[in-house]
């Protein structure tokens, strides 16, 4: 049997007056029924949808977080199974403590802006380098992807060698050309000269590939206008390539923000933090606090005190960047 | 009925399946993937074979990682491992969380300094790690370069700078130097010269130690004058290499397995490593001897520690059985006696090693250098605070060593006063 509206739907849609009878005032109920039936089967079908996503939210974000939180408040320690309350004791234990500020938050936004600055300013280099033709431009391309093949730590592993003052490459050329062997991992500014160095190679090629994929469907109209009108080259990067790219260049530089205020792999493969704790960054205090103390309750503690730090950061930098931005869009 | 015969069918399958499968224990080995531990694992596995019943799983893991990881583990409600490797200066941190194993075969043959470090507490009577070597530690050195084997600091620093005027080799000594790799130099000069982290210096029981109020001793003269010897070292003579500060255990012995030392500072148990041609340049052309006193030394200086096997409390009962019969075949003769041949490991049971005293002269040349030494340390701090006050104090003296020499005692100062901040409770 097929289906059909009820008569007050019907008469209803063809504008006839009509007048409901019980029979109608039921049907009406059970299409009511059926709307609602049919909301709680979306609401359900939407709920199937976003649970996954929340569950795993609530497990693998919200949770640790917690009760990371909970640790830090706590006294935590391997020996220490009492779990007293501390309130806020173990942030005030970190902000008192002068290692922390005289090293690990100068080390820790130092590194930040020199790599930062080096990377941005090598990776658009080599973006506006590569967007042109020329012969091998593809075995280029695909070399310049090589170190983005590269786990963190094996490039760690290959710079320590690489500055290794016995058998290091870097040393015996230095020393072939006429200069002294430089022992490189001994002293605070050299190693962590090679912890830059070795994060400059890993990440510039990232940043040349994102802004060459977006320098290549920028529209040549503007740009051959400029030329016509007799602007330079640096006055059409400057006034017409740049404010393009600085959409593309923000985001670039807010990601890499973040993973340079956490950088870990490099860092403790290379130096260990060392020598004397004097390259540590946010990251390995945390992770020495936490594993090599076993002082959880600090660990913790100094993580989620190096989270607000990177939220602070992060959003004082998104509102600048997005000013910049913004700007150079009106100036286009 | 036709499908009843079917389904009894599946479910005798099942069980014959399921029976044996059931019944075998495996059993997960962590452990740092070095030398000995390969050997010892390699013996597991031999006596896996021999026992159908239990499957061996080794898992290796870096040594760098490997404290903190296993030490989580070990708290977890039901540790992933069965059998963990431990070391001596671990003993304190993990006692809680380790099953007591003084019960497992050719234990009662192992002399009691070894284990004690395993539980060095009156609320624990039992030993939480069965020790399967003695970590002797010493000097490796060239004995095609080096007659008579130094014994205090001023020879090793006049034979290191005849050698290198000679042009022989292009250091005098190397070892690490960087945490936790400085046993080999900054802890082994400071205990040459009867000095020590906490006072009063060589001792090892912690009620003494707290009742002295966990004094530190980093002031004292005697851990001065080893880093000032290390400071001329790397700054005035340049007998060590420039980046000396930041030397782990490996990058010092690539530089001696090359040829370019005289003298590498190690764990006797890498004889095996520095004397194979296939690994080094110096093969054949290797002894042993301890470290070199101090000004304020009693004599040439080693220690006789254990590395030991440990079974978790966290896991199953029948786990526990089978991890004790495997840790017991691993002390037998057979396996240590491998572990001597293969490696160059001071077995742990006593009379294997008297035995071998008298039937082996390269195991005599060993025992001299090593438990037989003048002086003898417990090479560790076996208190829970240990990894912090050593992670600690190692910072310290790099700083000092990177510093200027006037200030070496400014900075051990700073030091002291950090290490009394880990006792204040």
């Amino acid at each position: 049997m097929g289906w059909s509206y009820p008569n007050s739907q019907r008469d209803r849609m063809s504008g006839r007056n009509w007048q409901r009878s019980k029979n109608d005032l039921d049907i009406e109920a059970e299409l009511e029924a059926g709307r609602r039936y049919g909301l709680n089967q979306r609401r359900k079908f939407m709920w199937g949808l976003i649970l996954p996503a929340f569950l795993t939210l609530i497990f693998f974000e919200i949770l640790p977080v917690a009760s990371a939180f909970w640790t830090s408040i706590h006294r935590a320690r391997l020996f220490d199974k009492s779990r007293i309350f501390v309130g806020l004791d173990n942030y005030l234990h970190l902000l008192k403590d002068p290692h922390f500020f005289g090293t690990v938050l100068p080390n820790t936004f130092l590194f930040t802006f020199i790599g930062l600055t080096l990377e941005t300013a090598l990776g658009v280099v080599i973006a506006l380098l590569l967007n042109r033709k020329f012969k091998g431009e593809t075995l280029v391309r695909v070399l310049l992807l090589f170190p983005l093949m590269v786990a963190p730590s094996i490039s760690g592993i290959l710079f320590s060698w690489l500055f290794n003052t016995q058998f290091g490459i870097v040393d015996v050329f230095l020393e072939a050309i006429g200069f002294y062997r430089v022992p490189w991992l001994a002293g605070r500014w050299t190693a962590m000269s090679v912890i830059v160095i070795s994060d400059v190679w890993l990440w510039t090629p990232w940043f040349a590939i994102l802004l060459l994929a977006a320098l290549q469907v920028q529209p040549l109209e503007p740009v051959e206008a400029a030329r016509i009108d007799g602007a330079n080259a640096s006055q059409v990067f400057f006034n017409i390539t740049l404010p393009y790219l600085s959409p593309v260049l923000t985001i670039c530089m807010l990601i890499r923000t973040f993973d340079l205020f956490r950088q870990f792999d490099q860092t403790w493969v290379i130096t260990t933090g060392g020598p004397a704790r004097s390259t540590e960054f946010f990251s390995i205090y945390a992770y020495k606090e936490f594993f090599e103390y076993t002082r959880y309750d600090l660990g913790n503690a100094a993580s989620l005190l190096g989270a607000v730090v990177m939220m602070i950061f992060g959003i004082i930098m998104y509102r600048t960047f997005a000013r910049i931005t913004m700007s150079e869009r009106e100036k286009a | 009925m036709k499908k009843l015969w079917f389904i009894v069918l599946i479910l005798f399958c099942l069980a014959v399946w399921a029976g044996p499968a059931g019944a075998k224990v495996k059993i997960r080995v962590v452990y740092q993937p070095f030398t000995i531990h390969n050997q010892q694992v390699k013996w597991m596995q031999e006596w896996a074979k021999k026992n159908p019943d239990v499957e061996i799983e080794p898992v290796p893991l870096a040594y760098e990682l490997y404290y903190p990881k296993v030490s989580t583990a070990i708290q977890s409600p039901k540790c992933e491992y069965d059998i963990v490797w431990h070391n001596d200066d671990w003993g304190m941190a993990w006692i809680d969380f380790m099953e007591p194993v003084d019960d497992v075969e050719n234990f009662k043959r192992i002399p009691r300094h070894l284990w004690d470090v395993f539980w060095a507490d009156k609320k624990h009577p039992r030993a939480s790690a069965v020790p399967f070597i003695g970590t002797s530690a010493g000097m490796f050195y060239r004995k095609d370069l080096i007659t008579t084997p130094p014994k205090t600091w001023k020879d090793v620093e006049a034979v290191s700078l005849k050698l290198m005027k000679e042009g022989k080799v292009k250091f005098g000594y190397v070892g690490g130097v960087k945490y936790p790799h400085a046993y080999f130099t900054l802890l082994a000069w400071m205990w040459a010269n009867q000095g020590d982290i906490l006072a009063p210096p060589f001792e090892r029981d912690k009620e003494v130690l707290a009742k002295n109020g966990w004094k530190p001793f980093v002031t004292d003269v005697t851990m001065i004058e080893a880093l000032e010897f290390w400071w001329d070292q790397i700054h005035k003579t340049k007998t060590v290499p420039a980046d000396f500060v930041g030397y782990t255990r490996t990058a010092a012995m690539a530089i001696f397995q090359a040829g370019d030392c005289a003298m590498f500072g190690e764990d006797a148990l890498k004889y095996g490593d520095v004397n194979d041609p296939a690994k080094s340049k110096v093969a054949g052309k290797v002894a042993f001897t301890s470290f070199p006193s101090g000004p304020h030394g009693k004599g040439p200086l080693s220690w006789d520690v254990p590395w030991g096997w440990g079974i978790p409390k966290n896991i199953p009962e029948e786990n526990k059985k089978a991890a004790k019969r495997v840790i017991g075949y691993v002390i037998s003769d057979e396996v240590q006696l491998d572990m001597w041949k293969t490696t160059g490991g001071i077995p742990v049971t006593t009379d294997l090693r008297e035995q071998l005293s008298k039937t082996d002269p390269l195991f005599r040349e060993f025992a001299v250098a090593t438990y037989k030494a003048p002086v003898l340390v417990m090479s560790a701090g076996y208190y829970p605070e240990w990894p912090q006050v050593h992670s600690i104090w190692n910072d310290y003296c790099i700083k000092a060593l990177m510093g200027d020499k006037k200030d070496i005692k400014k900075v051990m100062a700073q030091c002291e006063e950090e290490l009394k901040k880990v006792f204040k409770k």
